[in-house]
């Protein structure tokens, strides 16, 4: 029998090609009982037939460039052929009696007037935020608990020294060998990026709590992502594999870049970069990710995957955001993180309605932000004090 | 109405459209206006948006109905004789990329498992891919193949002869092993 080590050596295996390509009933029972007397290898065989079906057979050519070319020129098309059908029908309406436009015009009347109705009542159209106190980034080990006011750089060597570099201030070096677990806290309005023992590299968004040991002693590199979000680069080491745990799964590295969101207030997701990973929900059965890929956990226990843009996901590491028919909602609630603004949608107003596509920069300064998510959506800002309020371009 | 956009649901699909197209053995060109067309029409006709249980499989349908409907187009305007489905290729590209194994080793895995689909016909190779890659039934096959479905599983049964005969005897080996 042939030894298996990886799942590589199942796709050499001319029976197991077999199996996967055409079963019939004697390589079905083999398999069958080869599962059951191998169950440790389970976890292989399982990334070896998805690997032959999602790439191996099926391994799309398209670039990024060539499908986002194809989209775009649907989307015009479609366009186009909407605005065809609006003069098509005004051209039939045209021709129509006058009575007919007679009671077309009293028709609109009553529309627009009804629709200003809704215009006017300020306090419908309307969302309003608040900005929030900002509070300390801290980085707590089993030794001391350190508070930063600004953006920190953590940088963790081989032997667990760690340096800090915070925004406009001197260089730190703290010596953290002994620590097994430390803890760095990001606040709503922060962000910071850490390099792990093993040269790893993560960035953390606003709002994230990650656990992390000085050094990866053990067989395992285990790092658990309490809440919020992280782009991370995971430095390829075969024998010590990697894992990323949340509340609700675990991700388990195969050399890689990808990006984790656990946010409370949104769907928890995986975005893989590059390489491969594979996600485990708590005493469930793992899903494996292909580059481009997204995982969305749902609360079943189950994730759903699809091809995404993946520079949407991970666009915030390098200081800017970028949508693409993403909701208003969903727009504010990054840019409330990021900035420390809570914005309020217990009011369902249909600016909430409004989509965004484009590119926002998260400069220092919040008004450039507003200015530009204002274009983006049609709308227009105010700003009092600690509130900002969203309103409709034309009010 | 439209429970997703088009974006969307073209983000999911359009990797497959492509690849399945591309192993029928078209041009990326020829390609890329049918799924342009497909999406355009999926888009307009909301009233069929509604019926659609299976997205995937009506898109499927519509870019091989597109497909030909182009390619045949062209092929009289250039005044040769169309080519029939049924003798159309069916080359899957086999792909492996793992940066933890070998150059060789990778070109082993792919040779073998080229090899494997070669002893297999142009049709028995799309029936497979179809079941057991994008997982349709029968009954989906049937209609994307434009045979009955008992032709269908004559056609896979004759598949999965094919690779029994030859590489399927080194089974009993193992299990003497």
């Amino acid at each position: 029998m042939p030894t298996y080590t990886r799942y590589t050596d199942f796709l050499k295996d001319k029976q197991f090609i077999r199996w996967q390509l055409v079963p019939d009933e004697e390589v079905e029972a083999y398999w069958k009982n080869f599962i059951e007397q191998n169950p440790d290898l389970n976890p292989d065989l399982e990334q070896a037939i998805d690997y032959l079906k999602t790439t191996g057979l099926n391994n799309s050519t398209l670039t990024d460039a060539e499908r986002l070319h194809l989209l775009n020129k649907i989307e015009s098309t479609i366009e186009r052929s909407v605005k065809i059908t609006k003069i098509r029908r005004i051209i039939q309406l045209s021709v129509a009696s006058c009575a007919a436009i007679a009671l077309l015009i009293v028709g609109l009347n009553h529309f627009v007037f009804q629709e200003k109705k809704i215009h006017y009542s300020a306090d419908k159209e309307l969302i309003v935020g608040n900005l929030l106190n900002n509070k300390d980034i801290q980085l707590i080990t089993e030794e001391d608990s350190l508070s930063f006011q600004n953006d920190v750089q953590v940088e963790f060597d081989k032997t667990g020294k760690a340096k800090i570099r915070q925004v406009d201030s001197e260089e730190k070096t703290v010596e953290l060998t002994k620590s097994k677990q430390n803890t760095l806290i990001v606040p709503y309005g922060k962000r910071s990026t850490l390099t792990l023992s093993d040269g790893s590299k993560v960035w953390l968004n606003s709002g994230s709590v990650l656990e992390f040991p000085a050094q990866f002693t053990g067989n395992n590199r285990e790092v658990r992502l309490a809440s919020g979000e992280m782009y991370i680069e995971v430095a390829p080491d075969g024998k010590k594999p990697f894992h990323v745990r949340t509340s609700d799964f675990d991700v388990k590295v195969y050399g890689t870049k990808f990006n984790v969101s656990t946010y409370a207030d949104s769907p928890q997701s995986v975005v893989l970069v590059e390489g491969r990973v594979s996600l485990q929900p708590t005493n469930k059965k793992e899903t494996f990710l292909s580059p481009s890929e997204q995982a969305t956990y749902s609360d079943n226990g189950t994730f759903n995957r699809q091809k995404v843009d993946v520079n949407q996901f991970i666009s915030w590491k390098n200081g800017y955001l970028e949508f693409d028919k993403t909701p208003m909602t969903e727009v504010l609630k990054q840019i409330g993180r990021y900035y420390n603004l809570s914005f309020d949608f217990d009011n369902d107003v249909n600016l909430q309605r409004r989509t965004c596509t484009g590119k926002i920069y998260l400069s220092e300064n919040l008004d450039n932000v507003m200015t530009t998510i204002g274009l983006l959506s049609s709308t227009k800002y105010i700003k009092d004090n600690n509130q900002v309020f969203i309103i409709n371009e034309s009010n | 109405m439209k429970t997703e956009n088009i974006a969307s649901i073209y983000n999911r699909y359009v990797d497959d459209l492509y690849t399945y197209a591309l192993y029928l053995g078209f041009e990326k060109g020829i390609i890329m206006d049918a799924i342009h067309d497909v999406f355009c029409k999926f888009a307009a006709d909301e009233k069929q948006l509604q019926d659609v249980s299976n997205i995937k499989f009506y898109l499927f349908k519509s870019l091989k109905n597109r497909i030909y409907d182009i390619y045949k187009a062209q092929k009289k305007y250039i005044g040769l004789s169309t080519i029939d489905a049924q003798d159309a290729p069916f080359n899957i590209q086999v792909t492996i990329e793992d940066r933890l194994i070998g150059q060789e080793e990778q070109q082993q895995i792919k040779n073998q498992l080229a090899e494997m689909l070669e002893s297999l016909t142009e049709r028995q190779r799309e029936i497979v891919y179809l079941r057991y890659v994008q997982e349709y039934d029968y009954e989906q096959i049937s209609e994307l193949l434009n045979i009955s479905v008992h032709g269908c599983r004559k056609l896979l049964s004759k598949a999965m002869q094919n690779l029994r005969e030859k590489y399927g005897t080194l089974i009993f080996l193992f299990l003497l092993s």
